[in-house]
């Protein structure tokens, strides 16, 4: 019997890499991809499949290994975040000239909502501008099934294919049943052939017309794919839909329970990018009006060129932002049923009782930092250190420290330092002296840290940078970092301490703290700012080193101290508002802060913040 | 008590609280009866505290989604969430709360659903967890209520063997001891 399983849409994704022959699968963690490369490296090892999988330094890194192995014959992929493909662009533009030859699957994950990303951007628009083509699955299970065909293709045009996977798709779970894997044979091989991996300018012009015929080939192998299907042919439909990804799931579950399955036909999409043309004009043509729904943008919209019966993001039918969740799917579809002639349109969704909860001002949940997590510790020592600075940060768990009035900007991967020299120096042109405090993770270091630092130092550039060293890549799920040298098949590599690292950027004042030490950490920030105004000073450097909790499973019993609330508290809430512990809990009747023993974890940090000293050790 | 013929299941609560636990554990029993299933979770930021509500459903679905007022039963784990997510419970539905009880506010929204035929079962999983000695397993105790008030689709012996699979090592007695705890709640 064939194993029948609930995994979560990432694994089906690693499990559809597995099936199809793919043994190379490099990756940088972020929401909604982080899970694909573990559950690749646990399902190559069931199988008894000799893999390579890596955590790459950043996405870029990441493309260009998978795509070497790809070089060499291999069936490879790379695995990133939507933003990530922003990082990889540059390899992900030029590998589409030079072309490949095992086949090579970008997996994208897009993140509509947004939900955990700084932006909402559409993958599918990266493959458009690259000229490769993209499949956009619609549920974990297709997701696994759609990735074979994906190689297929990439291996038949011999180029890098986009494999979109939206974050419902990825964060979903759903009943696989597993098939055979592909068994390839494919030992490492590479042809040289600097007219193609070498290519210049002059070659690169004929690279270029060859991708713009292996795109039209593209086409016209989209045109039979078997997913790209109607759930029946219409004849004169009054309504037609064209869906891709999840907004087709959410449109035909619809229609399905409002019993419209068999009178309006909706017309799946599996590879938005290039479109099937003559696909989409046969449907087209036998309906009367065609609604598209797809996210987060118009990718297919825009390829339609006759828009004169064509609804959806361009004509104002479907919203331009935000995910296309079934609630909106429910008003979109009901409008082009009325509209169309097709019914009255579906009952209207009751939003009464949504307006009722609205009455009960249920409380703003924001994230918060977990109870002693470290970096609340380093956030209340930067503050008080440097209350006049400019706080620039960066992207993990530690954005959250904008609760507590310790970050001011967060741009992308590795902006918290590179923000922070530009304010530097924009401020110093006008004779001014702006403190800036820069805060940025450890593994957000590796990623995208060094260049700016080295920059910074090179151009003489004064702040305090602060690297939160929590050991891990928290925020995505604990994946390990070069700082620990643990590898993504949990092998020990060759870790490369922080320290060395910053040094050989060029920074000579470099100091590691444990943020828990409040007392001392505020007194080395001082230190380090004073150090970034001394004449032949530079950018001064603290490492504040302490591990993530949740990834080293609560404070060990030796560490841990038990803390109260005395009377001296007068509920001035300065605990509450300057370190929002979670533990830290305020009661309205009595006026006063209460510690929550079920949450709190006993690192004891609170106690410094009191400025009434109300919260002290237990005795005992 | 008889099964329900429930097949969208909504949990939530706060990040931390085990809505994934939760989650996991319904749908292994689905599993082990056949049933096909589909799922949405939260991860990301939104696990550090903030709410978390996962989708269930069992039959031959495409999209994981539940939509607005299509959830034959909804469990939170925490009362203001439970509110929060009001909206997915189809008229006839049932609505089960880790709580002692409701504020006055609360409890008139709740008659409002009451009219529409909505059921709310309210009970404090958290010190029933607590009373049998794992304050932090309050969402098995949720699910035990749950499974004695009859609103999920599997008898308690099903629900017992997942919690057996999935709580492993040391975790699989103390979820148990609470598991049966709330079966048998006041």
């Amino acid at each position: 019997m064939p194993q029948r399983r609930v995994l979560l849409g990432n694994a089906a994704i690693a499990r559809g890499l597995i099936e199809a022959g793919c043994h190379f699968a490099t990756a940088y963690p972020g929401t909604p991809s982080s899970e694909i490369l573990p559950a690749f490296v646990q399902l190559a090892r069931e199988e008894g499949a000799n893999a390579y999988a890596e955590w790459s330094t950043n996405e870029k890194v990441a493309y260009d290994n998978a795509l070497a192995a790809s070089y060499t014959g291999k069936r490879a992929a790379v695995i990133m975040k939507q933003v990530g493909l922003n990082v990889a662009a540059d390899s992900l533009m030029s590998s589409a000239y030079t072309g490949t030859v095992g086949g090579f699957v970008v997996i994208s994950c897009d993140d509509p909502g947004p939900h955990s990303s700084q932006t909402e951007q559409d993958s599918r628009y990266f493959a458009m501008f690259a000229k490769v083509p993209a499949f956009d699955p619609i549920s974990p299970d297709d997701a696994r099934t759609l990735m074979r065909r994906a190689f297929e293709v990439s291996e038949k045009l011999r180029m890098p294919v986009i494999f979109r996977a939206a974050i419902r798709v990825c964060h979903a779970r759903q009943t696989i049943t597993f098939e055979e894997p592909l068994s390839l044979e494919r030992p490492a091989a590479f042809e040289k052939d600097p007219r193609r991996w070498a290519a210049t300018p002059k070659f690169r012009l004929i690279l270029h017309k060859e991708l713009n015929e292996k795109i039209e080939r593209a086409r016209e192998l989209f045109e039979t794919l078997p997913e790209n299907a109607a759930t029946f042919e219409p004849e004169d439909a009054k309504l037609g839909i064209i869906a891709a990804g999840v907004p087709y799931a959410n449109v035909v579950d619809i229609l399905e329970e409002t019993g419209l399955a068999e009178e309006v036909p909706v017309l799946r999409i599996a590879t938005p990018f290039p479109l099937p043309q003559k696909l989409v004009q046969r449907f087209a043509g036998a309906c009367r009006q065609v609604l598209v729904l797809e996210e987060p943008d118009e990718t297919i919209e825009l390829q339609i060129a006759d828009k004169s019966k064509l609804w959806g993001r361009l004509s104002g039918h479907a919203p331009r932002a935000g995910e296309m969740v079934p609630e909106v799917a429910w008003a979109i579809l009901s409008r082009a049923l009325a509209q169309a002639g097709v019914s009255e349109g579906l009952p209207a969704i009751d939003e009464s009782v949504q307006a009722g909860a609205r009455e009960l001002e249920l409380p703003v949940r924001r994230p918060s930092l977990c109870p002693g997590c470290p970096h609340r510790a380093a956030f209340y020592s930067i503050r008080k250190a440097v209350p006049k600075g400019i706080y620039t940060s960066d992207i993990g768990c530690y954005t959250l420290g904008l609760n507590l009035g310790v970050v001011d900007t967060c741009l992308d991967m590795g902006a918290g330092i590179t923000i922070a020299s530009g304010f530097y120096n924009a401020f110093k042109l006008d004779g001014q002296d702006q403190p800036v405090v820069a805060t940025i993770g450890d593994s957000t270091f590796y990623h995208s840290g060094p260049a700016g630092l080295i920059s910074a130092v090179y151009n003489d550039a004064r702040f305090v940078l602060v690297i939160l060293d929590n050991a891990t890549t928290a925020m995505t799920g604990m994946q390990p970092t070069p700082g620990t040298g643990v590898r993504a098949d949990g092998s020990q590599g060759r870790p490369l301490p922080l320290e060395q690292v910053v040094k050989g950027c060029g920074v000579d004042f470099v100091k590691v703290c444990d943020p828990y030490d409040v007392k001392e950490m505020i007194k080395l920030v001082k230190e380090a700012h004073a150090h970034t105004r001394e004449p032949d000073g530079k950018v001064a450097v603290i490492i504040s080193r302490r591990p993530c909790l949740v990834n080293i499973r609560g404070l060990p019993p030796e560490e841990r101290v038990e803390v109260e609330v005395t009377d001296k508290c007068n509920g001035c809430k300065v605990c509450i508002e300057r370190f929002e512990c979670p533990s830290l809990v305020f009661h309205e009747q009595e006026e006063k802060v209460t510690i929550d023993t079920l949450t709190c974890v006993g690192c004891g940090v609170c106690v410094e913040v009191c400025p009434r000293g109300a919260i002290v050790l237990k005795e005992g | 008590m008889a099964d329900s013929d429930a097949r969208q299941i909504l949990v939530s609560g706060l990040g931390g609280q085990g809505v994934l636990f939760a989650t996991n554990i319904l749908l292994q029993t689905a599993l082990e009866k056949g049933w096909d299933v589909l799922a949405s979770e939260t991860h990301g930021m939104a696990q550090r505290g903030g709410s978390v509500v996962s989708h269930i459903k069992f039959g031959s679905f495409l999209s994981s989604l539940i939509h607005s007022g299509a959830a034959d039963v909804a469990l939170s784990l925490q009362r203001e969430e439970a509110f929060r997510n009001l909206h997915f419970v189809k008229p006839g539905g049932t609505v089960v709360i880790n709580a002692p009880g409701l504020t006055g506010q609360q409890e008139a929204l709740a008659a409002k659903l009451r009219e529409r035929g909505v059921r709310f079962v309210v009970k404090d999983a958290t010190d029933i967890a607590k009373s049998a000695g794992t304050p932090r397993a309050g969402n098995v105790a949720l699910l035990g209520i749950a499974c004695a008030s009859g609103v999920l689709p599997f008898s308690a012996g099903e629900l017992r063997q997942a919690v057996e699979t999935l709580a492993s090592g040391p975790r699989k007695k103390p979820n148990l001891k609470v598991f049966e705890a709330a079966l048998s709640a006041k």
